[in-house]
């Protein structure tokens, strides 16, 4: 007797199908919107100096890309996100597990958590600038403050909502209080951690491009910026869409590090037993 | 002898909005070998907060347990639950739920002794599945080698086999006194199932509720394997129904 496992392939065959599915079923809008566009531009309805078409957007595209200007503000960006995020990841998860498990201490921080949360990361940058100057740490600055919120709300949320069944399961197995936070604690609310990466990361993607676009001198920000001094509608779009496609591609590789941490994770969706 | 297990007059009241429910009263009795000890009852008799005040789980109103002659203050090495439901840990695979109460001790012993239990519990081939892939009977499987691992003197059972069906209920039956005649446990059984009781257990104490009470102590003149169809186990079964309603 074993798990039946000979219709795998089989099923990622279909899964591929239905991934593919999605895929172009998620496509149909951006094409109908750039062809709109295009044949908007080409009838002249629309003055390029304001819109330009997409199809020299693209030959922007590739010139930038080609003379290596795109990826370095690229670059730059994703630097200051990742230290902003490993920052904002090292602060907020002890936090929110140690907040999560003491109900004294939430009554005693939760307000002022509320009244910070509703502060945009951007409010702060002019402070942040005075403080720590106009250089790479009031951006990640920024950026730790932007991220903190979704990982530290979820991380207390997802460690009031384990099961206290599994708790007492530990306890009965005389875990110390290290073990049971690691052990349990963790591993039960990474699900719940993992959605407020995510959240936390887009976060602090849309924040940087705030403060570049206020206050730096690279970055996908302040080449939007540059762009705008100099008229450059088609730089602009080129930027948005780095900006865009970037986080994308963020939010991707965080969700398939997801499922490759947690492969029980699919337990969730059909509901199996605890 | 040193006895393995006393239960001295042990009380519960639980207080609540509505009021205050006697959950237990004057419990006591002794257990001084590896008995097999079955308790059973009407629902709400105190028969699960009997058996996790054993465990350490709750604290007592009045009495004490003691476990070889140490008073209980909360879990211990001594003793494991497997409760009524399987509580696994769903990111953990079979193996090492089952390693769950082990992780620290000595990496090649363990591991020995946990194929040795996996193979008794007949999940020899699923180690490395997840929780949500485990019937409900496969599950509960793994939370009895869950708490065989942990090695304890004193292995405590809710009601472990309700949730399952009939054929399964009967095979994990024999594998349980198997179990329990291979290494020297002390096995206490709640279970509203008489058949249950009087299949498994040395011992049977029967509990009344309102408050949970001990009401009478059966000593169980029978052999293993116990033969369900043979005249005298239905006259007892019979009696022990008759008692319990
Ligand atoms: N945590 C609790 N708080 C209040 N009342 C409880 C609690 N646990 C059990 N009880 C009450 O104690 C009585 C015995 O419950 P229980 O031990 O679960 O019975 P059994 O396992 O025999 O069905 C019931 O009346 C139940 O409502
Ligand atoms: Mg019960």
């Amino acid at each position: 007797m074993s798990i039946n496992r000979n219709n795998t392939s089989e099923k990622i065959s279909s899964s591929i199908k239905d991934i593919s599915r999605k895929i172009i079923r998620g496509l149909v809008f951006p094409v109908i919107i750039l062809a709109i566009w295009e044949m908007a531009a080409r009838q002249g309805v629309v003055d390029p100096y304001f819109l330009p078409s997409p199809s020299s957007i693209s030959h922007t595209y590739i010139d930038m890309f080609g003379s290596g200007l795109l990826q370095q503000h690229l670059l730059i960006s994703l630097q200051r996100l990742c230290y902003g995020f490993l920052i904002a990841v090292a602060v907020a998860i002890p936090m929110g597990v140690l907040v999560g498990k003491t109900r004294t201490f939430r009554h005693y921080v939760n307000p002022t958590l509320s009244f910070l949360q509703q502060i945009p990361p951007i409010a702060w940058i002019p402070i942040f600038m005075l403080w720590l100057g106009i250089d790479e740490a009031s951006k990640v600055a920024v950026i730790v403050y932007a991220a903190f919120f979704p990982i530290f709300l979820n991380t207390v949320q997802g460690v009031i909502s384990v099961d206290p069944k599994l708790i007492e399961v530990g306890r009965s197995f005389m875990l110390t209080t290290g073990e049971m936070i690691r052990r349990v604690y963790i591993p039960s609310a990474a699900m719940t951690i993992f959605v407020g990466l995510r959240l936390g990361l887009s976060n602090c993607w849309r924040a940087l491009v705030g403060a570049e676009l206020i206050a730096a001198s690279s970055g996908l920000g302040s080449l939007i910026m540059d762009a705008r001094n100099f008229s450059q509608a088609d730089k602009i779009f080129v930027g948005i869409f780095t900006i865009g496609l970037a986080g994308l591609l963020i939010d991707f590789l965080l969700r398939r590090m997801e499922s490759k941490l947690m492969p029980w994770k699919k337990m969730y969706k059909v509901g199996g037993n605890t | 002898m040193k006895s393995r297990l006393e239960v001295n007059n042990i009380g519960k009241t639980f207080y609540s909005d509505w009021g205050e429910v006697e959950a237990l009263k004057s419990i006591s009795f002794t257990s001084s070998k590896s008995e097999f000890i079955s308790i059973v009852g009407p629902s709400g008799c105190g028969k699960t907060t009997l058996l996790r005040i054993i465990a350490g789980l709750e604290k007592p109103s009045t009495g004490e347990v003691l476990i070889e002659e140490i008073p209980v203050r909360g879990p211990g090495h001594d003793r494991a639950v497997v409760f009524q439901d399987p509580r696994l840990f769903p990111w953990l695979t079979v193996e090492q739920n089952a390693a769950f109460g082990i992780e620290d001790s000595n990496k090649d012993e363990a591991k020995s002794k946990l194929d040795n239990i996996l193979q008794l519990v007949g999940l020899e081939n699923f180690r490395k599945a997840y929780p949500y892939e485990l019937s409900g009977g496969m599950a509960q499987r793994v939370a009895i080698a869950r708490a065989f691992a942990f090695k304890p003197k004193v292995l405590l059972m809710d009601e472990p086999f309700s949730a399952l069906d009939a054929q399964t209920r009967s095979r994990m039956q024999m594998e349980l006194v198997d179990l329990w005649q291979q290494t020297a446990k002390s096995v206490i059984l709640v279970t509203h199932d008489i058949s249950e009781a009087l299949l498994l257990g040395q011992r049977v104490l029967i509990m009344s509720s309102s408050p949970g009470i001990i009401k009478e102590t059966i000593e169980v003149p029978f052999d293993y394997p116990r033969d369900v169809d043979s005249l005298e186990f239905i006259k007892l079964k019979k009696y022990i129904t008759s008692r319990v309603y």
